[in-house]
């Protein structure tokens, strides 16, 4: 996992410049806040220079007349300052509204171009990720990027254009008086600059912490009734306790380093008044410098201290988002996605033949499919056999295209799967998942989970036929509310409702992954009946466990260890004497020996 | 009154506690403040002077002193505010680190149901953002804000002092400034508590998918998901803008209003200046002080933003304390495990039927029961309750004799070891998922791992036991995921053991060899199975059968099958299950 670090580099220009790039469609707004920004300069500056120039006026000796000049020397430039004021404050109104404007826009469609980039990638990428840390990304990191449009490059430009504004005006006023005050100006430069760089490494190290804290924390919550069923209150508080404490300790850190910070950029001020003053006396009593641009020297100074004392807040403003981008572009630059180049029309109709072909799959290190073939012909109903790990739920999510095999190729009616488009891809074939999803909203949102072509009739029937009728009505009908991951509901009743959702998708391959573990006997011989209607004319992959419920099936494939055990009807391969027939024979022993009432053995049937 | 209701976040008592704990350290970063704050005035106070100094033609030696002046008190105002924020912010910091302590412990104490009423996004950003928004609050918010004033009141001293009508002059825009300010001020309030709220609706949207990934894949639902993260990205963004605006026009408004009090002292200073009834250098040093105070002004903007921010996040934190608590009984039996129902009937609280209607029951220590019956018949419920997950009603469900709402929880439920039916594990190694915070020895854990046939599972896990599992176990297989939370619960050792459905996704082969050892076990334990494979409790000793919440049938396998009734119907359903498949 990257941390964002851009080490040694203050700032990574192709980094900056990529962000630019995404800025580029609204450039019209972030060009009329510079130019603002450039106004509220010019009015900035005015006001000082307004101010000397009267006490120059009232300074000079001519006070013969000084009762009716005094009105004008003074209302004049009030009133010449008041505008300048007034004309300061539109200007940076209109400023703030349109550089925020400006930027939102831009996160907004950085977000969501990172929400649909992450959606994009294949299956392995989310295993990899931990969840909670792609949110992050989405959210925070975004809001950071948004502070470098914000309160970033805009303003930093205008600081120092600031700066710079200031010191020409000075040097023209009085270039010696000038070069007296502004050597102060490295000064603060260099201090802010200096903890700005030392401040990096403790506010990464805050990063850090923060992250590991809150993983605890989301996984504690997550398994909360773990936790409690084991009464492990205590172990959790210890161990976020643990982080917490990293947490603060890496906090005040950075509190330490940046309070040195502060007294610098008050000293350093102080200092450069001081210098003013020694010099202007010089030249004031040698009659070299009129009183009124020595004060207005002074106003200058107070004017931009705090631009300058700000340069470093900025810089780190500008530091932290292009950590941000850093890791937001790392992001958008990893995960394979599930490549769309070899795309093609989708044929007019879909007959249903599944080819495997020579198909290896890893996961990570281990190797998960070993060189697997096998064909479903069309309509074929088939089992998927095989211990727990042989790699029964791997040829389901390679068939679903969750996943792109490493080698060989799995092809829909001679047609390889990544020639497919996705969504006709994803309409064909459906699977009811081992892990059963639902999302916090109605029962008719999850089923239909934003599809459209599916009227409430519809899906009244497919809830009757996946025989999940007693959880909606205790719901309280399709506008009955589900929690988040579907908390709440046994795991029997959400297999239940994952099966009506595949159902109201309509899909010409249907596939069952170990769909009926967690229901009764009596809600699944029921839902074995209304499956036969269901299955006619749909190819059909059923990875279950019981091996009774593979009987029905017109042939089973048995792996083992990521490869092709045996393949054949169920009787054949009982009679084989292979794996099947020792798998079955174990389910046949337990079943039995419990059944005093069992009218005669299958074995013979 | 906004300026009054702006400081709620005064009110968490993690403060108090912690400023009684650490108040040395708040006196002294107080005291430290308080100097700084006082003592700045000293830089225009004497600048003044120079300039007078300049003006009039004065001594040098005179200059010289007045600028030694300036830069020592420069000197000493730097040393105390470096222990200001040190003192200070460092202190919040502690406090920040006690609340989240705090919140974390009280969400590990919540009732399920009130745990439930908030999405998972949300309860973590009250945990992670919400402390850090309250800190900002009291840290360097209260900090700011309490410098503000007290530079504000030394540097009205000397304003007063100089020319008590220019000071009347000068602060009178800065007090109708105030009268302005209130209906921004109300509709800053307003919007960061919306912000807040789309936050953690952005946040639970991007959470949904990315975790709900796999379905969202297979049913290929990702520009819907899309549609609804957009949408909430676009509220988030027309909230941030209303928020700004009003921002703007609050540090707008503040500077505007410091423009005329400068131009009016301007006015009636430069006229004092004329007629020579103020110098030069005391004119300077009264634009200093309103200088100094302008920029903590304008920076009273961004304050009051925390300060509302804080309430805001304070208000979410309040609400989250408020939720119902477990309620422990304190007390611990140590007679044997006998589980008993004594009309035990329960409802959940949003509920409008029971689950369980009217059940009793008695098992005896060191028994083997199985509970069978169909789909939402309140067979998980009894599970629940058993560990108090939730609370049954008082005198309805005993164990060891006791009422288990007298029961103290941590007792209550080390004694009985259990295996959810939905399997988590964390993201640590597969023997810290086992052992769970136990220091049980190696053999245990072999043992353990025996039990519940994981040992032939590890030779093909890159690091055997040491394997890390990933998020929620992902790199395991379902069934191995739900034998690592067997074995975690054999590790236990506890008098009871409650399994609910556990093998569900583990194949017929190891669950038969897991059956097996289960039921040789020494000591005895005794063990509540749920479950749908009835061939699994042919040897209990006792079978409750549960239709519709109610317990219809009780007895052993063999005297089950000779009545008519559910669980001979169950049984022979399973039967026909496999007739039906065989003719098909």
């Amino acid at each position: 996992m990257r941390n964002g670090a851009i080490s040694g580099k203050v700032f990574d220009r192709t980094l900056v410049l990529r962000m630019l790039r995404f800025a580029k469609p609204h450039a019209s707004g972030f060009v009329l806040s510079s130019l603002l920004l450039l106004l509220l300069m010019a009015l900035n500056l005015s006001m000082p220079l307004v101010l000397g120039k009267s006490v120059d006026t009232w300074l000079k000796p001519t006070a013969s007349d000084a009762e009716s000049n005094g009105f004008e020397t003074v209302l004049l430039p009030a009133m010449l300052l008041c505008a300048l004021g007034i004309a300061a404050f539109g200007a940076r109104y209109v400023q703030t509204r349109i550089t925020n404007r400006t930027g939102q826009r831009v996160v907004h469609d950085l977000r969501c171009r990172l929400f649909e980039h992450l959606s994009s990638r294949d299956l392995r990428f989310f295993d990899r990720h931990n969840s909670g840390l792609l949110v992050t990304r989405v959210t925070q990191d975004i809001d950071t990027i948004n502070e470098f449009f914000v309160s970033g490059v805009d303003v930093l430009l205008a600081d120092l254009l600031r700066i710079a504004g200031i010191s020409v005006v000075l040097l023209v006023l009085d270039w010696r008086l000038a070069l007296a005050t502004l050597c102060v100006v490295p000064l603060i430069l260099m201090w802010a600059f200096w903890f700005q760089r030392r401040g990096r490494v403790f506010f990464r190290e805050v990063r850090e912490r923060s992250g590991e804290a809150n993983g605890f924390a989301t996984e504690a919550i997550a398994g909360i009734t773990t936790i409690r069923a084991y009464a492990r209150e205590d172990w959790a508080h210890a161990g976020y306790s643990v982080r917490n404490d990293a947490l603060r300790d890496a906090h005040l850190r950075t509190v330490r380093n940046f309070s040195w910070f502060f007294p610098g950029t008050e000293f350093l001020p102080a200092l450069g008044t001081a210098l003013l003053l020694l010099v202007g006396y010089q030249r004031v009593t040698n009659a070299d410098l009129p009183v009124g641009t020595l004060l207005s020297f002074w106003f200058y100074l107070a004017m931009f201290i705090e631009p300058l004392r700000q340069v470093a807040d900025r810089v780190n403003i500008l530091q932290s988002a292009i950590a941000a981008g850093d890791r937001v572009f790392h992001l958008l630059d990893t995960g394979s996605e599930l490549s769309q180049a070899k795309v093609q029309a989708a044929p007019a109709s879909v007959a249903g033949e599944v080819r495997f072909d020579n198909v290896e799959f890893a996961y990570g290190e281990t190797p998960v499919l070993r060189g697997l073939s096998f064909t479903l012909a069309a309509r074929e109903r088939v089992a998927l056999v095989g211990s727990t790990g042989a790699g029964k739920s791997t040829v389901m999510a390679l068939m679903a295209r969750l996943y792109d095999p490493d080698k060989g190729r799995v092809l829909l009616d001679g047609r390889s799967l990544d020639t497919l488009p996705p969504e006709f891809l994803r309409r064909q074939v459906g699977v009811v998942l081992q892990d059963v999803f639902l999302f916090a909203g109605t029962l008719r949102e999850n089923l239909l989970l934003g599809s459209t072509n599916c009227s409430d009739d519809m899906l009244r029937n497919c809830i009757v036929t996946a025989q999940a009728e007693g959880i909606a009505t205790r719901l309280g009908g399709l506008d009955g509310l589900i929690h988040e991951r579907g908390e709440g509901l046994s795991s029997g009743e959400k297999q239940l409702l994952a099966f009506a959702r595949t159902l109201a998708q309509d899909p010409a391959i249907l596939i069952l992954d170990e769909a009926t573990a967690s229901i009764d006997t009596e809600t699944e011989a029921r839902l074995s009946r209304a499956l036969r209607s269901v299955l006619a004319g749909r190819t059909a992959l059923v990875i279950a466990h019981r091996l009774s419920t593979v009987e029905h099936c017109d042939r089973a494939l048995v792996l083992h260890h990521g490869s092709l055990a045996e393949v054949g009807p169920h009787r054949q391969l009982l009679h084989a004497g292979g794996l099947y027939s020792r798998l079955y024979r174990l389910q046949f022993r337990s079943d039995s020996a419990a059944s005093a009432a069992a009218p005669e053995p299958p074995l013979s049937a | 009154m906004a300026a009054l209701t702006v400081f709620q976040f005064l009110r968490e008592k993690t403060l108090r506690a912690s400023a009684r704990a650490r108040w040395h350290q708040l006196a002294t970063g107080a005291l430290c403040l308080l100097l700084r704050n006082t003592l700045a005035v000293a830089a225009p106070y004497f600048t003044g002077h120079a300039v007078d100094v300049v003006v009039q033609h004065g001594e040098r030696s005179e200059l010289q002193r007045m600028l030694l002046m300036v830069l020592a008190f420069a000197a000493v105002t730097a040393t105390c505010q470096w222990w200001m924020r040190w003192l200070l912010i460092g202190w919040s910091r502690h406090t920040e680190r006690d609340m989240r302590s705090g919140l974390f412990r009280n969400m590990l104490h919540l009732q399920l149901q009130g745990l439930r009423s908030l999405r998972r996004g949300e309860l973590l950003t009250r945990l992670t953002s919400a402390p850090e928004s309250v800190r900002m609050g009291y840290g360097p918010g209260l900090m700011h804000a309490l410098g503000t004033a007290a530079l504000g009141c030394a540097a009205l001293g000397l304003m007063i002092s100089t020319s008590p009508l220019l000071t009347l002059v000068a602060i009178a825009p800065m007090l109708t400034l105030f009268v302005t300010l209130r209906p921004i001020l109300h509709r800053i309030h307003l919007h960061s508590t919306e912000l807040q709220e789309v936050q953690g609706l952005l946040a639970a949207e991007a959470q949904e998918t990315f975790s709900g990934m796999r379905v969202v894949k297979t049913l290929g639902r990702e520009s819907q998901r899309l549609a609804g993260f957009a949408a909430a990205s676009q509220r988030l963004q027309a909230v941030s803008l209303r928020l700004v605006r009003q921002r703007a026009l609050f540090s707008g408004c503040i500077e505007l209003f410091a423009g005329i009090a400068l131009v009016l002292i301007f006015v009636f200073g430069g006229r004092a200046v004329l007629q020579q009834e103020l110098s030069i250098g005391a004119f300077t040093a009264f634009s200093g002080y309103l200088n100094l105070l302008v920029w903590p002004m304008i920076a009273l903007g961004w304050t009051l933003g925390l300060f509302q921010s804080a309430d805001a996040n304070l208000a979410l934190l309040e609400k989250l304390r408020a939720l119902p608590q477990e309620g422990s009984g304190g007390n611990k039996s140590s007679a044997p495990p006998i589980i008993e129902a004594r009309k035990l009937s329960f409802r959940y609280p949003d509920a409008t039927t029971d689950v369980l209607q009217d059940i009793s029951f008695c098992l005896s220590a060191g028994s083997t029961v199985g509970i069978v019956g169909r789909m939402g018949s309140g067979k998980s419920t009894l599970l629940l309750l058993l560990l108090r997950l939730h609370d049954p009603p008082r005198g309805t469900l005993f164990v060891g004799g006791m009422d288990v709402l007298d029961w103290s929880l941590a007792d209550l439920r080390q004694t009985m070891a259990v295996v959810l039916q939905e399997s988590f594990l964390f993201s640590d190694t597969l023997r810290a998922n086992i052992l769970f915070g136990s220091s049980a020895s190696e053999e245990r854990l072999q043992a353990a791992l025996q039990t519940s046939c994981l040992l032939g599972d590890l030779a093909h896990l890159p690091h055997g036991v040491d394997t890390e599992v990933g998020e929620r176990g992902v790199t395991l297989s379902g069934g191995q995921r739900q034998r690592a939370c067997l074995a975690r619960a054999l590790l236990q050792e506890a008098p009871v053991l409650l399994l609910d459905d556990p093998l569900s996704a583990v194949d017929a082969e190891t669950e038969a060899n897991i059956c097996a050892s289960l039921q040789t076990a020494v000591p005895p334990r005794t063990t509540l199975i749920v479950t749908h494979r009835l061939h699994a409790l042919t040897a209990a000793d006792n079978i409750l059968v549960f239709e519709a919440g109610a317990l219809v049938q009780q007895g052993t396998h063999a005297q089950l099958l000779t009545v008519a009734g559910p669980y001979r119907r169950l049984w022979r359903a399973s039967d026909d299950l496999s007739a039906v498949e065989a003719v098909s």
